[in-house]
């Protein structure tokens, strides 16, 4: 009879463990209650917090006035259903007992040994023990308990119904996780205050029991002392002995100690954690940007980027070891994280390969920009690294470490200085042109799929009675590769245009703006 | 390289140390009358090793020193290491030459800012013009690469400024009566000298009348550029 019983309920548990369906439906249930990352969590976030709420509303509703009656069945019946549900699923899926069956069963194969019941259940009951005594599962349960209305005392657990709501806040979580790191310092002042408490009642209970006719027993006693040791102090009980006022007075002194203690523990609690909560709050706004830019090193150049960045609306990330510039960052009003940009750790956590545009090493020492492009290169083979650093051979082993552009500050000075020397003219009017601090710009054109352009020849267009000028065309060398370009100037009339061709064009903003407004227009006439 | 200016330009470089080392590099390849001039002894014993000859050792703070240099009607580039001895230098530069061409690096907005007060006519700052080109390689790469092709990599097309000799075949005409295509090249603008220096593009769309003496910026490949340049000067 038992061997036919082990048999029946192993082979159970192999068909669930090679049932797909049963994994799935086990699978989509834990997404929804337990995955952070999973979309349709955040809708059974809400659903779940406006039942709470409307429950908890009848509920309070309800001791003064009559609620109607479709509204007690909703709050009788169907929350509680919805609070059971959501209860044993929780539990379901907190453990699989298939997967210790099935791990007994074949440990007993293995060794030979007869197949244990007790073993299993103690196992399984362990497993799901881990989960009723953790404390949002008691909450949980104490939540269901006021549906049980003959017991009035059991109204005061709607509030756990509110405590519940903390299961779908975040940031209440974090609220507790903070406290958790203090859990030795803050049992430490409960144990205190509660041994006070007690001395304090018993003297006053032996001083004025007899005498003061407000305390009658040692619950008065206990409700006196923890009124006065918190400073609430109602005054609904006073001592009027002259020993009663002496404890009165030692009470309030280490009541006063005591919540001073406990006030600084939360609070450097909170400081101690505040780099932390900053880097989540940056973390979770940074998770939700495309096409972000990092920025490694908040130096000369790293606070210059960063302006120029947000004044053409770009997404990034300051990214910088230094407490003193991550400070300076924060006050510039940047997201910025305090982090190694050398380790592929920090970079891997930004999702490097799925939303991260560009990596800008321009830290002060050259040997850490090496370091961060060899870190993101070895990580993401399409990623842009522009680096910088001080010296050509520098520079030559950055382009072998994998970095696109190479930035050399004082070649570029000395560079600029040359062309100025030489051309003054055309020197400001290119100046004029890049730093669009005048009206002209160059600006560049894609060519889309079904615009005008697409299919046409160069000449097809009259760019001059357009008042724009043609300086060059990109077009792509490799199909697929969308960075890779040869450069066309000045192209001749009779030059094909095609899909994903950049046209380099010069001329004042009005003008590109209508080129561009026309040429998206044209695409949707095609589409039609 | 269309007229003579190119090379007859001479240039003062104040400091050889890590900057300007980099600055000399880059002005070496374009020019060949280079002065070297820094404070620092072992700076310039560098320099000499390097060959380069027109290097002296002056004490900037002199100022007989630095007029025995002969610096007047030149073009004076400073860059000093040390900031503060570069706006010193480029103050006393500025009391002494008048007649020159006065350029300087910075670090920062606030020594820009002081050089400009100066009167330097060129600031060129380090840190702001690499951090440009870092943004514009982020937003519009396109035009930096173009930019790029233009300016640094040496494949024949150029950006020049061409002054319009007296009686050369564009005297009279307007922008729109010269077709530049022909010529293989693109015209980007023109600053005119009656009109101040002020520089009026192309794409403005204003049918401007060439006169002599007129600066036109053109764009286009290097033998282009040589034959158009020995149309205008022929025609004169």
């Amino acid at each position: 009879m038992k061997q036919f019983l082990i048999r029946q309920i192993v082979s159970f548990a192999y068909l669930l463990e090679s049932a797909p369906r049963y994994q799935r439906v086990k699978r989509f249930f834990n997404d929804l209650l337990n995955n952070d990352d999973y979309p349709y969590k955040k809708y059974f976030d809400l659903f779940m917090i406006f039942v709470i709420i409307s429950s908890v509303s009848i509920l309070v509703i309800d001791v003064h006035e009559h609620v109607s009656y479709w509204l007690d069945f909703y709050d009788l019946y169907i929350v509680t259903t919805i609070f059971v549900v959501e209860y044993l699923l929780r539990l379901w899926v907190h453990s699989d007992i298939h997967k210790v069956i099935i791990a007994h069963y074949e440990e007993s194969q293995f060794f030979e040994k007869p197949f244990s019941f007790k073993k299993v259940f103690r196992q399984i009951a362990q497993d799901k023990w881990a989960y009723i005594s953790s404390p949002a599962a008691i909450i949980d349960l104490i939540a269901i308990l006021p549906s049980y209305r003959e017991i009035r005392v059991l109204r005061v657990f709607v509030l756990f119904r509110a405590f519940k709501m903390l299961r779908y806040s975040r940031s209440l979580l974090q609220f507790f996780d903070i406290l958790r790191n203090k859990k030795v310092e803050l049992y430490t002042l409960l144990t205190l205050l509660s041994f006070f408490t007690l001395v304090a009642s018993i003297m006053i209970y032996v001083f004025e029991g007899g005498k003061n006719p407000e305390i009658e027993n040692l619950f008065d006693a206990v409700y006196w002392a923890l009124v006065t040791i918190t400073t609430v102090g109602y005054g609904d009980i006073s001592p009027i002995t002259t020993e009663g006022r002496a404890v009165a007075m030692l009470v309030i002194l280490t009541g006063i100690g005591a919540i001073s203690f406990l006030t600084s523990i939360i609070v450097s609690a909170f400081s101690e954690k505040l780099p932390e909560i900053k880097e989540t709050r940056v973390m979770n706004q940074i998770a939700k940007k495309r096409d972000l830019n990092l920025i490694c090193g908040y130096g000369k150049i790293g606070q210059l980027v960063a302006r120029k960045l947000k004044e053409s609306r770009r997404n990034f990330l300051v990214i910088e070891s230094d407490p003193d510039k991550v400070q300076k960052a924060e006050l510039d009003g940047y997201d910025v994280l305090m982090a190694d940009a050398t380790k592929s750790d920090t970079l891997l956590r930004l999702k490097l390969n799925e939303n991260v545009r560009s990596v800008i090493c321009v830290t002060h020492n050259d040997i850490i920009n090496v370091f961060i492009t060899i870190n993101a290169r070895s990580l993401s083979k399409d990623v842009e690294i522009i680096a910088r650093c001080s010296d050509q051979s520098i520079a030559k082993k950055l382009r072998l470490a994998g970095a696109n552009h190479v930035i050399i500050p004082e070649e570029i000075a000395g560079m600029l200085g040359s062309v100025y020397i030489g051309q003054p003219v055309a020197f400001e009017a290119l100046q004029a042109i890049i730093t669009q601090k005048r009206t002209a710009r160059i600006d560049e054109v894609e060519v889309k799929l079904g615009s005008f352009l697409d299919g046409a020849k160069v000449g097809d267009f009259d760019f001059s009675a357009n008042k724009l000028v043609l300086l060059a065309l990109l077009k792509r060398l490799d199909v697929k590769d969308k960075s890779s370009h040869y450069v066309i100037f000045n192209p001749p009339e009779d030059t094909m245009l095609k899909a994903g061709d950049i046209l380099v064009i010069l001329g004042y903003s009005v003008s590109i703006a209508d080129f561009k407004g026309r040429l998206e227009q044209s695409v949707r006439y095609k589409k039609q | 390289m269309f007229d003579t200016k190119n090379s007859n330009l001479e240039i003062v470089l104040f400091g050889y140390g890590t900057t300007g080392t980099k600055i000399y590099e880059m002005l070496s390849t374009n020019f060949s009358k280079i002065k070297v001039v820094d404070s620092d002894e072992k700076h310039i014993e560098r320099a000499k090793e390097e060959g380069i000859v027109t290097s002296y050792f002056v004490d900037i703070t002199n100022d007989s020193e630095l007029e025995e240099l002969g610096i007047d009607k030149k073009i004076l580039f400073c860059a000093m290491d040390e900031m503060s001895l570069n706006i010193f230098l480029a103050l006393s530069l500025k009391s002494i030459a008048k007649e020159s061409t006065l350029l300087s690096i910075s670090t920062s907005a606030e020594n820009t800012r002081k050089l400009k007060f100066i009167g330097v006519d060129k600031v060129i700052d380090i840190y702001e013009s690499s951090a440009n080109r870092i943004v514009d390689i982020i937003t519009r790469p396109a035009v930096t690469r173009v930019m790029d092709e233009i300016i640094y990599a040496d494949n024949g097309i150029s950006i020049e400024e061409i002054e319009i000799p007296p009686n050369s075949f564009l005297e009279d005409k307007c922008v729109q009566d010269v077709n530049f295509k022909e010529f293989g090249l693109i015209l980007i603008g023109i600053s005119d000298k009656e009109l101040g220096e002020d520089f009026i593009f192309v794409s403005r769309g204003i049918n401007h009348k060439f006169d002599a003496g007129d600066i036109l910026v053109v764009m286009g490949e290097t033998p282009a550029l040589e034959e158009f340049y020995k149309k205008l000067t022929e025609s004169g």
